[in-house]
């Protein structure tokens, strides 16, 4: 097991360095010579080539990748151009947000989308069936922007069971953050509950036809120890995959989401990044997001060889 | 009293005494168990009133082509068809505690107390069959966790035991092993215990050596035959007459979802009566009387009828060499008793002389 985690995590050793030097190169977009935006246009020769010496500038591009990457390593993600706050403190109050919205739609996608799946394939082509793999497409056809709209009129206007935006950092006050997040993840919770009950229904009435769900019956096991311990294990695969997959996509920032609920997080670092074009703020909330979604795919094979015990063999 | 036969093996061929065992060995009873096919207009009887018996001690077999309907009659002892199937007739099972029981009215929930229980169930195919997810000790102890309430420990420890009883060497390193580690006939094998681990009176085996090579079917044959001690009773469902040959006390002969024949081992493979019988009899292969040289291997013309065009009279008639033209094709025939003690489904069994295999198979050569 160790050893094919250590041998996971030199497999992503090459995808990072693509990826930073990827990252590395739009500083080089940037368009004019940045000595002057920063001297103005009036600045002596001198004082420029200074300058460039003082930043590494005139450096070759392979060592001001090296110098680059150092301080990244290190934590230093460079200042933003906007405000001159370090880029690392920005990210440090973003990534908690980001992450706690990203596991609360997870998990209630996962309580919906699960059992909501297997019963429709256990019951094929019944009403509930037919009911559930509807809603479940409706679902996935949501705008969140949309969704997000109607929860606020119902939840917090109508009834006022919620508050309609805002954040507070889980540490401080657990209760609130957990009140002020939970629109959001039923939002993009919803969406993804239709994705995973339709790939868990699909998935489960494959296996359900499988032979060794009739040896299971054969041998006298009970229907729900057929369905949990025979049938859903070996159903569970391409709905961890999914459900991988969909982690990713929400720990890169669901901005849409995020800007409605006014959350501050790292889909809206990007978005604001781009506009301001605030190069080290985005490069700083790219190598975040690439390296989360690179970790989280460690954390998905690990899943498979805890599933399927073949993997590791 | 052995015979020697059609493949070449040895045959308790007298040794059957189905007809003198007293009814108290009768484990399982068909009673015109029919297993239907959708609802409605459409509507089709896939298995047509098939009524047999499994005794203790004794190893019945149904014998019939692909389509027969010999695995569905098989599924439905077990409830296992799939839901677009329907059954009707009794399946009476006679249980360990003596109370009889019609196994096809049974509530679903109470389907867990037969199977594995009273009649265990070996499928064709050990490595689908097996779940891949699973090691080999847990799919075996789990029968004994479930059906004896057993520990984890304790439930180990029968499994072990259960793969040294199926043949299976080097037991307790085995117990980890994944299905896709062992060979096919190993994982037969573990099929074997899962099915004979809760001591079932009945084991359903069906086509159990198919998926084998054939060196290990014979091995997978002594097994099985080993398993088939004093109480237990077997119902062996295969196309493979040499199989048959081997393992079987009763045999009943399947064809377009009937039993057109049935009868003692010796009765089927030596006498047979039936025009479908003799003609699955002629067409094995045999070591004992080589055809003459570029003759091909006797095969039964035409293919076995589809649901929706069932011919008229005699399910057989338009493949069978003896079909007379205005009585088969119009008068469906009916179950007749023989005077040894077999069953034949045909009109013209009287006028047809019981044959022995090697006239049979001389006429089927010629054709």
């Amino acid at each position: 097991m160790i050893r094919y985690i250590a041998s996971r995590l030199m497999q992503m050793l090459p995808v990072l360095f693509l990826v930073s030097v990827a990252v590395f190169s739009m500083t080089l977009l940037l368009p004019g010579d940045p000595t002057l935006s920063m001297l103005g246009e009036n600045a002596s020769l001198a004082d420029r080539v200074a300058l460039r010496e003082r930043l590494g500038l005139d450096l070759p591009l392979p060592v001001q990748y090296l110098r680059w990457a150092q301080n990244v390593v290190e934590g230093d993600f460079g200042r933003s151009l906007r405000n001159g706050e370090p880029v690392s403190e920005m990210l440090l109050q973003r990534v908690p947000a980001t992450t706690q919205l990203a596991i609360m739609a997870i998990i209630l996608a996962i309580l919906i989308g699960v059992p909501c799946g297997i019963i429709a394939a256990l019951n094929r082509n019944s009403f509930g069936d037919v009911a559930a793999t509807s809603v479940g497409m409706f679902a996935m056809a949501m705008p969140s922007f949309w969704l997000a709209m109607l929860l606020v009129m119902m939840f917090s206007i109508h009834l006022r069971w919620l508050p309609p935006s805002g954040y507070v950092p889980f540490l401080r006050d657990p209760m609130d953050s957990l009140r002020l997040m939970l629109l959001p993840a039923v939002t993009l919770g919803t969406i993804l509950a239709g994705l995973i009950l339709r790939q868990t229904r699909t998935s489960m009435l494959s296996v359900l036809s499988a032979d060794y769900v009739r040896t299971a019956r054969a041998k006298g096991m009970s229907e729900r120890r057929t369905i949990l311990r025979h049938a859903l294990r070996n159903a569970l695969i391409p709905i961890v995959t999914v459900v991988g997959l969909q982690m990713g996509a929400l720990l890169g920032g669901a901005a849409i989401t995020e800007s409605i609920f006014s959350i501050p997080g790292l889909g809206q670092m990007v978005v604001d990044g781009i506009f301001n074009r605030d190069f080290p703020a985005v490069q700083g909330a790219i190598l975040v997001i690439v390296t989360s979604i690179l970790f989280l795919n460690l954390v998905i094979d690990i899943a498979y060889s805890w599933i399927d015990k073949r993997v590791l063999r | 009293m052995q015979t020697e036969i059609s493949t070449g093996v040895m045959v308790p061929g007298a040794t059957h005494h189905a007809d003198t065992r007293s009814l108290d060995d009768t484990i399982l009873r068909l009673e015109k168990l029919s297993v239907h096919l959708g609802a409605g207009d459409h509507a089709r009887t896939v298995v047509d009133e098939v009524s047999l018996t499994i005794r203790a001690g004794e190893c019945t077999a149904l014998v019939g082509e692909s389509g027969s309907g010999k695995s569905l009659t098989s599924l439905a002892i077990m409830r296992l068809l799939p839901s677009s199937m329907h059954v009707s007739g009794s399946i009476v099972l006679r249980r360990q505690s003596g109370a009889q029981v019609n196994v096809s009215s049974l509530p679903r929930s109470e389907l867990t107390s037969i199977r594995g229980l009273e009649i265990g169930m070996i499928f064709q195919e050990p490595m689908t069959s097996l779940n891949p997810l699973l090691t080999v000790g847990e799919q075996i102890s789990e029968m004994f966790m479930v059906h004896r309430g057993e520990s984890r420990q304790v439930a180990k420890n029968h499994a072990e035991e259960m793969l040294v009883r199926v043949g299976i060497p080097e037991a307790r390193a085995r117990l980890a092993a994944m299905p896709h580690e062992l060979s096919g006939g190993m994982r037969q094998r573990v099929m074997i215990a899962i099915a004979i681990a809760c001591d079932p009176r009945i084991v359903i085996a069906d086509e159990p050596t198919t998926a084998l090579d054939v060196t290990i079917q014979a091995q997978i044959l002594e097994t099985l035959r080993g398993l088939q001690e004093r109480s237990r009773g077997m119902l062996f469902v295969s196309h493979d007459l040499g199989v048959i040959a081997e393992v079987a006390d009763r045999v009943h002969v399947m064809y377009a979802g009937q039993v057109v024949e049935s009868g003692s081992v010796g009765a089927i493979l030596l006498r047979a009566r039936h025009p479908y019988t003799m003609g699955l009899v002629a067409s094995v292969p045999r070591i004992d009387r080589p055809q003459p040289r570029g003759a091909a291997l006797y095969s039964i013309p035409g293919r076995v009828p589809e649901l929706a065009r069932m011919p008229a009279g005699c399910r057989f008639h338009p493949r069978c060499a003896h079909a007379r033209a205005g009585l088969c094709d119009r008068v469906v025939p009916q179950i007749e008793v023989t005077e040894d003690g077999g069953e034949v489904r045909c009109l013209r069994w009287r006028e047809i002389a019981p044959t022995d295999t090697l006239s049979a198979s001389q006429r089927g050569s010629a054709l």
